[in-house]
């Protein structure tokens, strides 16, 4: 997340909290008006939205393969620095 | 130690306490699952009509609304903005302790009506789910009055956003535990 965007971050959230407003209220629709299969499948499609929705807009978890990529070179670039220096003093 | 080693470290242990924090929350989310997909093994697709569907509402939208005064703390604290950090997370708070009493309202209501006492089966999956979410939305309470307490004390510095990060995001959890417990306990027909 930017550190600079405050109220363009402050403004994603509440059209996040809409959006899932929103979703609240077809779930409440869809136990009402709908029976059977149909409805099942809507309450699972549209939790499975909100799920997706906190995930990604609140949970942040795009950012979740950087880190991972972020802490591998970060391994693998200190054992480098390592093996040059142990290489730098046998010379 | 050069600042730019302070910093590489710094950002190697952020992103090792993200990796952690997550392979927990994805232990925890395969937890639900398992009790989720109880209810439908215990009790089928249906709901019995004793169910408060006005209080399971309600309850999701305090949810909802605490998630997104969660969201603001940790915008406010990647800003450095205290004052916003303390309002919001003492909101959260608020909302969480609120969501509690409604749970107990809701085991209440379930202990007038004989189809959701504990001992039968649609009693055993509401109870054993509102319960254990219930555990996790105090342990949210508690983990964001610490970090409250902390950031209040100025025991954080101002440049690392991670407690707050953290806790909000456990915080989010219990809302993404919720978007799957309430279709599975009152919404099914």
């Amino acid at each position: 997340m930017s550190t600079n965007n405050l109220s363009k971050n402050l403004q994603k959230g509440w059209v996040v909290i809409l959006a899932l407003f929103i979703l609240t209220m077809f779930e409440f629709a869809a136990a009402v008006f709908l029976e059977g299969k149909i409805q099942i499948l809507g309450l699972f499609f549209s939790g499975l939205l909100k799920a997706i929705i906190i995930l990604q807009s609140f949970m942040h978890i795009g950012q979740l393969s950087k880190n991972i990529s972020n802490l591998w070179w970060g391994i693998v670039l200190t054992f480098e620095d390592e093996e040059d220096e142990e290489e730098e003093e046998e010379d | 130690m050069t600042t730019e080693i302070k910093n590489n470290l710094r950002d190697f242990e952020l992103n090792l306490n993200r990796l952690g924090l997550w392979l927990f929350i994805v232990s925890d989310i395969s937890f639900f699952v398992a009790l989720v997909s109880s209810r439908f093994f215990i009790y089928g697709t249906s709901t019995p009509s004793e169910i408060n569907q006005i209080l399971g509402l309600s309850l999701t939208v305090l949810l909802l609304i605490s998630s997104l005064t969660a969201y603001r703390a940790e915008v406010a604290s990647m800003n450095q903005n205290k004052k916003m950090v303390l309002k919001n997370l003492l909101i959260t708070m608020i909302i969480g302790m609120i969501f509690l009493v409604g749970v107990a309202f809701e085991w209440n209501v379930a202990l007038h009506h004989e189809v959701t006492w504990p001992s039968k089966p649609f009693g055993t999956v509401l109870f054993t789910l509102t319960g254990v979410h219930a555990f996790h939305v105090l342990t949210g309470i508690l983990a964001l009055l610490i970090v409250f307490y902390l950031t209040a004390v100025d025991k954080i510095d101002s440049n690392n956003s991670w407690p707050v990060e953290g806790v909000v995001k456990w915080w989010h959890l219990v809302d993404v535990a919720w978007v799957a417990i309430y279709p599975t306990l009152y919404l099914l027909s």
